[in-house]
């Protein structure tokens, strides 16, 4: 009997210099921050109160963002994975070009739309006397306006390879409609889900462009980290390090937790 | 009437045009080649695939009838189903699986529970309760969809190739499970399948359908014995001999003894294909065949390049062989033969 090598493991010799260099490229970013973190700095930062609103800020608006991006985009990705309308297509880019969009595009757009003089936003300010301009709430439609496309596209293309047959099961066992999406279609998605709210809060927690143009960069209000960073940046270096390293923090601590506990294990969902 | 059907459909170039009826408790088994149209039969009965004119209704009441724009969406007719593939949940347990469909109509949980837990007693796999779909044996998992179909009490039960995905001891084992479990079910059954053997075992009634058409509808007596057509003679066309086993031994009704190649003991159906019958002149001592029995041909039909012999002798028995055979032996009707079939060319189910 012929023993054969083992090759499938082993790699072309350009392809791993190439893969060596590419990782080299995403680390080198990180491990410059470290190098250049003044770690004594580190508590005065956190403890200054324009961080902390800072930090609280961007958590609270990304955390709400993505709830909201959730509602809405859940409903919408499955209309446009299982309906077949016409215009479907001019829906679904409209509904995702917030995210080709340079960001500065996407905040003169909002401040066109729901600004003081904007389409909707004269009529929100006459009737119901909300202004969402320079406002926390300003921060949040930013935000959601960004970071929906990630959520649709993910999910809409988990609602296509939902396998039909599950779903015609349990309408035969009784389920209506809006049952079999409840208690078939979304759990056999919530891998999916669960990526796209994460990659929608990644976009939230990390947007810059259209939060400044739209609703400004006043602490304690409008002032995510984000923004607070870029303003460190330019009077204060060290502190923008510092910034970047609980931005970094928090944003890595997300991702390891999301993995271990929701991408990768399908345990089953025992009803209590 | 516990079902009526009489559906024109039609998807691309495929064409169903199917009309029967079922009584209360009966049980029909639908036979067929590949794309004959069974599965989608039993969608368009379910209420996955609407049809194009005609009726289905459940206890004489429509649940489809295009004409007057009667459509009953599948979740409210008291229509269960039998997916080929089982279909479980699988984020759920066996008992949520079970549970399911009185969850779906509003029972409150409890009792949902308490269904299922019954059910899946009766089924004799109520140590399943607790796991997951994904752990589950094709038999267990065949036995728990049964019981998630079972558990919402449906009027008629459609089973898709129930027996397919199972190896052979188990399929034995889960096909006496389903006859037990259909016998004390008092609505309509329909089984597709394409093994003439589950629908011996579990139907009154044997319906074959080909490209979308009825070509032979019966009970299993009148369509062994006189199959309409290639398909019905090839596949359902066996000699079919009940009597009673006794270990390798079995005993005909008419008192004909048949040696078999395993044990066997109480009421069994002998199952023999007309081509593992071999027709000589005149007994051949030397010959492995265990079973041989002296004949007169009744009757020779030309199929294609092969001849049906109708076989009378101390069985009645049908032969397929071919035209040079015929020739070659010089056979007519009316003239003495001997019948022969080797013990392992017999297949015995109990009944």
């Amino acid at each position: 009997m012929m023993t054969r090598r083992r090759r499938s493991s082993r790699s072309p010799a350009l392809v791993t210099v190439v893969t060596v260099t590419a990782v080299a490229f995403f680390s080198l970013p990180f491990i410059g921050i470290l190098w250049r973190m003044p770690w004594r700095a580190l508590a005065d930062v956190i403890d200054d109160e324009t961080t902390r609103q800072a930090l609280w800020l961007s958590l609270q608006t990304s955390l709400i963002a993505t709830v909201i991006a959730t509602v809405f985009g859940v409903p919408l990705a499955w209309t446009l994975a299982r309906i077949d309308f016409p215009g479907r297509n001019v829906v679904r880019a409209l509904a995702t070009m917030s995210m080709v969009l340079p960001p500065v595009v996407g905040g003169v757009a909002l401040f066109a739309s729901f600004g003081r003089r904007g389409i909707v936003g004269q009529y929100l300010d006459q009737w119901f006397g909300i202004r969402l301009p320079f406002s926390t709430a300003g921060v949040v439609v930013a935000q959601v306006f960004v970071a929906m496309p990630f959520l649709v596209l993910a999910v809409e293309s988990a609602f296509r390879q939902v396998d039909s047959r599950y779903e015609e099961a349990a309408s035969t066992l009784g389920a209506r409609p809006l049952y079999v999406l409840r208690r078939v279609t979304l759990p056999s998605i919530r891998p999916a889900l669960v990526a796209g709210a994460v990659l929608a809060w990644a976009r939230a927690i990390g947007e810059f462009g259209a939060t400044i143009t739209f609703a400004g960069n006043l602490p304690g209000r409008t002032q995510t980290m984000s923004l607070a960073t870029y303003m460190a940046l330019e009077s204060d270096p060290d502190r923008a390090m510092v910034l970047s390293f609980l931005l970094i923090a928090l944003s890595f601590g997300v991702l390891i937790g999301m993995r271990d506990r929701w991408l990768v294990s399908a345990l089953p969902e025992v009803e209590r | 009437m516990t079902l009526t059907v009489d559906v024109r459909l039609t998807r691309g170039s495929f064409e169903l045009n199917v009309d029967f009826d079922l009584q209360p408790g009966e049980i029909i088994a639908v036979l067929g080649p590949n794309g004959a149209g069974k599965s989608t039969l039993l969608r368009a009965i379910a209420g996955l695939e609407p049809i194009d004119s005609g009726f289905v209704a459940v206890d004489s009441i429509p649940v489809d009838r295009p004409d007057d724009d009667i459509f009953v969406p599948p979740a409210e007719r008291a229509i269960g189903m039998v997916f080929q593939d089982y279909m479980l949940f699988e984020h759920l347990s066996v008992r949520e699986n079970v549970a399911f469909g009185l969850r779906a109509r509003r029972t409150n949980r409890r009792t949902a529970r308490a269904v299922a837990e019954r059910v899946l007693d009766e089924l004799g796999i109520g140590h399943l309760t607790d796991r997951t779909p994904r752990s589950l044996s094709g038999g267990q998992a065949q036995r728990v969809a049964l019981a998630r179909a079972m558990a919402t009490t449906p009027r008629v039960l459609l089973l898709d190739e129930p027996l397919a995905a199972l190896d052979v001891a188990t399929r034995r084992e889960v096909r006496r499970e389903i006859r037990r479990q259909l016998t004390a079910f008092d609505g309509a059954t329909i089984i597709v399948t394409h093994d003439p053997i589950d629908a011996y075992a579990l139907a009154d009634r044997l319906l074959i359908l080909e490209d979308g058409r009825i070509t032979q509808t019966g009970t299993i007596g009148e369509v062994t014995s006189q199959p309409a057509g290639r398909y019905a003679a090839e596949l359902v066309g066996r000699n079919l001999v009940s009597g009673t086993a006794r270990g390798t031994m079995i005993t005909t009704d008419q008192r004909v003894e048949i040696s078999i190649a395993d044990d066997h003991q109480g009421r069994v159906f002998a199952s023999i294909r007309p081509q593992a019958i071999t027709i000589s002149r005149t007994r051949d001592p030397l010959a492995s065949s265990r079973n041989s029995w002296p004949m007169r041909i009744k009757g020779l039909e030309l199929l294609g390049e092969r001849v049906r012999v109708d076989l009378t002798g101390p069985i009645d028995l049908v032969a397929e062989v071919t035209n040079r055979a015929i020739e070659a032996l010089g056979l007519r009707v009316g003239d003495e033969v001997v019948a022969s079939v080797k013990a392992t060319d017999i297949e015995v189910y109990e009944q």
